[in-house]
């Protein structure tokens, strides 16, 4: 099978980088990844010999079961943690979200999901935290008062954070807003949420020509015991001056839940 | 491969080196019709034969020699994903002819024909009234081939691991069978005594028959759920000792002693205490470790030892030290430098093959060959390559990978092989193809010695004894040197890890992490026996159905019985069955130096020693009718093996018998597999950092394969080596996809 060789004159083969170079081991990816190759993977038949039908038949329904239960919950402690890494705590609902969730993992035996861990570890972290004794901190005011706004400094600009809580378990802690950026004279935030679930997120803020606009501005949750949300604004130095406005949103329902304002100087 | 149309692209041509299970795997994708002849291979081999630790050969009768035991696991769907392939391809002759030196009636097979299924597993432990017992289970047959496509019956989903698992649970407490070998003379209780219990142990025995079947699965899901709740809380920061704490810690201390009180006289309950012991260390330690959550999966635990690992997450010393989890270490060989005082394997490489082993197994726990390893994997294989227009340079040795000087170098340009030098061995006649198979009763195989007729001066180095698969003899006919460019554009390095020091010394100078892979990922070198016998099993005294047995004494702890692979031989008188034999070779104090041309034979000679001994004084322990009693002056009485037992291939009718003595077995096989290249990969704790992937680029003409590289199973074994062996044709390639080396992405 010798072929004959010509001389050769072609440029140098070079081997493209992979598009990744480790497997992914997250073992949640995996579970999720391989629920969707299969839709219904029957369990096997259970042979008889040698256990007795009572024993056999728990088996069978835990497995039956089994794999349900752990989805749901991973669902649904996905959908918790997801919640309280957006810093709003100590509310009375999520209290009571803590003794079901206690009780929950102590009455299933075969519980693997990870992510009620997670929930629980973040909560416990929040609980175990005294309250600040007087001055200082962040302000809170008592369940079912009108808002509460924080004015503040952040690089050149005035800062102002308002948050009014539309629900009577929701404890107003308004975001802190961090400003980078030297042409910001002023950042104006102001939050109503409904429920003690909202998740925010600022959508693309527009000048008053609305070909000039601003979309570095992100809210996250600071490193804080107990977490606080933060918005963080990022102004280039080349960004046209003026007043660039927009609506701040529930990230998993879409709902307006407050307005955010950002003025820029010349 | 025919001539090339005027204009057409020249194909990229890829070097690929060593004829090993991923060596083979990188040329059966690049070769893919699907690549329309983009890629030409051609792989270089040394001596005669490919296969590398997975070569076998025909020895006298057409008898199969190999390396070592090649059990094929029926999780290893990468590898029969291809063979399977490979097979298909080759009973599909092009346009109806059967192509020149192929064997037609290989073309007609299927390939589960090649394979007989096993699902019955045995591990020998001390018994507690002394001497050996022997447990053996059968695993149920699961659904599906291995090898077939995932979305069939995908044998990775939470919902089929969370099934087998309670398929597997019940398989190991409840259908585990004990028994002792039939026949045995060193007295002892019979666990299935039915003597009326006097004893307040023997009055516990009874409440445990009582917890036997039922209740005992029932106390180990309460204890199994506590234990997981208990470590759950363990592992918040915050929550106060006065709650439940405290009481879980109790009433899961009080179930494990009371169990442990109860299982300490009665072999059977122990051994299913051991396995619920191991299982709940398990449980308790993913979720103590977040292995569900970790980015880097079982990898995070990858510097525990396993006993460690069990150990720290409860496991009592005698679930610790029991044959389960000694059979994981026989299975892998993972005794560092040979040495059974040091057994050592990374918890996340061994949890992961035993969740591979266990819960992903299709069609059946054991897929044993009907012939030789070379015969069923790398003869059909040879052939469907050689179709495709793969070139093959046997007798080929690389010295040296020569990296192409950095003053050459353009700015931002990686690094790259400028050359490659072979010795070539042995030369074949007016520069022909070397033809490397041979025929025995319509299968085609590969010798156990090359073919010398079609070598330069064959006679001549028949005569001088050449080793050719030797390290240690050197000898050669010429050098040659490949040229980037003008004889190669990329090249898969197959060879074993333990011949990168010699071959690639340059880039270990020159580069830290091959440094450190070289010598962080250990190897170490086996030993392997095979005999052929005119007994079957059940007169030798072995009473269930032939095993896989593991944990039985060294030096030899694992043994298969292979009768399967007989008919495939070519005995004037077939014996009734065959034994396979193995286990780790310990390193001798200093290593052997590279002219010790006769290393290899000393430690032949040795293993040749070893046997012996093991078959005179523990064989009786697994067949008690395959020794006999001897006196002698020296000794006064002992017990011999019944050498007559063992089948001559080379005697026939008109030959006079030799005597039965132990020299009998210079009829039989034996091997030391001390080639730098055909050490056994280990996965000690801490090793796997330093492996480094086939898709690492930082050679740009350059990658790597074999199951020493980081092919995310990471253990020695076939099933790794075809993976790398794709993932090397991924780095060349781009194909096959990441998502489609199965098992890649497993955490």
């Amino acid at each position: 099978m010798a072929k004959e060789r010509t001389k050769r004159t072609d440029k140098r083969q070079r081997r493209k980088n992979p598009d990744r170079e480790r497997p992914n081991r997250r073992a949640t990816d995996y579970i999720i990844r391989h629920a969707k190759r299969t839709d219904d993977v029957k369990t096997e038949p259970v042979h008889k010999t040698l256990i007795s039908e009572t024993v056999e038949q728990a088996i069978a329904d835990m497995v039956q079961t089994g794999s349900n239960v752990i989805e749901e919950q991973i669902r649904a402690g996905q959908a918790a943690a997801e919640r309280l890494r957006l810093g709003i705590a100590n509310s009375r609902q999520l209290n009571s979200d803590i003794n079901v969730l206690m009780e929950n993992l102590l009455a299933t035996t075969r519980d693997v999901g990870n992510t009620w861990l997670e929930v629980i570890s973040i909560v416990v972290r929040a609980i175990g935290a005294q309250p600040p004794s007087g001055g200082g901190g962040p302000p809170h005011t008592p369940h079912g008062s009108g808002p509460v706004t924080q004015k503040g400094k952040s690089g050149n600009a005035v800062t102002v954070s308002t948050f009014t809580p539309g629900d009577d378990d929701i404890v107003g802690v308004p975001p802190q807003i961090v400003v980078k950026g030297a042409k910001v004279t002023s950042v104006s935030l102001n939050l109503h949420p409904a429920t003690a679930a909202f998740a925010p997120l600022a959508l693309e803020l527009f000048a008053k020509d609305r070909s000039y606009s601003l979309s570095s501005v992100k809210f996250s949750q600071s490193s804080d015991n107990p977490p606080r949300s933060v918005l963080t604004v990022t102004v280039p130095d080349n960004q046209p001056a003026g007043i660039y406005a927009g609506t701040v949103v529930d990230s998993t329902t879409n709902q307006a839940g407050g307005t955010l304002s950002v003025t820029v100087g010349s | 491969m025919g001539k090339r149309q005027l204009g057409a692209q020249r194909p990229i041509e890829v070097a690929i080196i060593g004829g090993g299970c991923a060596s083979i795997a990188a040329a059966f994708e690049l070769t893919r019709p699907e690549h329309k002849g983009a890629y030409h291979v051609t792989i270089y081999q040394l001596g005669w034969r490919l296969g590398g630790k997975g070569a076998s050969g025909r020895g006298p009768a057409g008898r199969i020699e190999e390396h070592g035991l090649h059990v094929w696991l029926g999780c290893y769907d990468n590898a029969f994903q291809l063979l399977r392939q490979c097979h298909d391809e080759l009973k599909a002759s092009p346009k109806g002819r059967k192509p020149k030196g192929e064997c037609a009636e290989n073309r007609l097979r299927n390939w589960d024909d090649y394979f007989l299924t096993d699902s019955h597993i045995a591990v020998a432990g001390a018994s507690s009234q002394g001497g050996w017992i022997n447990w053996a289970t059968h695993f149920p047959p699961a659904p599906g081939m291995p090898g077939d496509p995932i979305d069939k019956q995908n044998p990775f989903a939470l919902t089929y691991y969370l099934a087998r698992a309670v398929s597997l649970l019940r398989t190991l407490l409840l259908g585990l069978e004990i028994f002792r070998a039939s026949g045995e003379t060193n007295g002892g209780a019979n666990p299935n005594s039915n003597q009326t219990p006097t004893e307040p142990a023997d009055i516990a025995a009874r409440i445990t028959g009582l917890l036997r079947v039922g209740a005992l699965a029932s106390a180990a899901i309460a204890v199994e759920g506590l234990a997981l709740v208990e470590a759950a809380l363990r592992s918040i920061p915050k929550v106060p000792e006065s709650m439940l704490l405290p009481a879980l810690e109790a009433i899961a201390s009080a179930l494990r002693k009371k169990f442990e009180e109860i299982v300490t006289n009665d072999d059977h309950v122990r051994h299913q205490w051991e396995i619920i012991d191991l299982v709940l260390a398990n449980l308790v330690g993913a979720v103590r470790y977040k292995l569900l959550t970790d980015p880097r999966g079982l990898d995070a635990i990858n510097h525990l030892d396993h006993r460690e690992w069990l150990r720290e997450n409860g496991a009592s010393e005698s679930a610790v030290n029991s044959p389960f989890t000694r059979a994981l270490y026989d299975l892998t060989m993972a005794y560092e430098g040979g040495d059974p005082d040091r057994p050592a394997i990374a918890a996340g490489a061994a949890l992961r093959g035993a969740l591979r082993f266990f819960f992903c197994y299709r069609g059946a726990l054991f897929w044993k060959m009907r012939a030789g390893m070379g015969d069923v994997v790398f003869a059909p294989f040879y052939e469907v390559l050689r179709r495709r227009g793969a070139t093959f340079k046997f007798f080929h040795r690389l010295r040296n990978v020569k990296l192409a000087d950095t003053s050459k170098l353009a700015p931002g340009e990686k690094r790259y092989v400028e050359s490659l030098e072979f010795d070539v061995q042995a030369e074949t006649l007016e520069s022909r193809e070397y033809r490397p198979l041979i025929d025995i009763k319509g299968m085609r195989c590969w010798p156990s010695e090359p073919d010398y007729r079609q070598l330069k001066n064959g006679a001549q180095l028949q005569r001088d004894g050449r080793d050719f698969e030797s390290h240690w003899d050197q000898r050669k006919a010429k050098a040659v040197k490949l040229q980037v460019t003008r004889d190669f554009d990329f090249v898969v390095l197959g060879v074993g890890i333990g011949a990168l020091p010699d071959v690639c010394s340059e880039i270990i100078a020159g580069d830290p992490r091959w440094r450190s892979m070289v010598e962080g990922v250990k190897t170490v070198a086996t030993q392997a026996f095979q005999i052929w016998l005119s007994a079957d099993l059940q007169e030798l005294g072995w009473d269930i159905p032939p095993v896989t047995l593991t944990s039985f004494v060294k030096p030899f702890d694992t043994w298969a019985d292979m009768g399967q692979v007989v008919p495939a031989e070519n005995w004037p008188d077939p014996p009734r069955t065959s034994a396979y034999f193995c286990n780790v070779l310990a390193d001798p104090p200093r290593p052997p130096l590279a002219s010790d041309i006769d290393y290899p034979k000393r430690r032949s000679e040795e293993v040749r020693n070893n046997a012996i001994q093991f078959l005179n004084r523990d064989i009786e322990n697994l067949w008690p009718k395959a020794t006999k009693v001897i006196k002698t002056r020296a000794r006064g009485s002992g017990s011999e093996f019944r050498w007559e037992l063992l089948a001559d291939p080379k005697a026939n009718g008109a030959t006079k018998k030799q005597p039965a003595t132990g020299a009998l077995f210079d009829t039989q096989f034996w091997t030391a597999n001390v080639n730098p290249s055909d050490r056994y990969v280990l996965s000690v704790p801490g090793s796997a950092k330093h492996r480094i992937s086939p898709l690492d680029n930082t050679y740009d003409n350059l990658t790597i394969a074999g199951d020493w590289t980081d092919c995310s199973l990471n253990l020695g074994c076939v099933e790794a080596a075809m993976m790398s062996g794709r993932l090397a044709a991924h780095a060349i390639s781009g194909l096959p996809a990441l998502e489609d080396i199965i098992g890649f992405d497993h955490p």
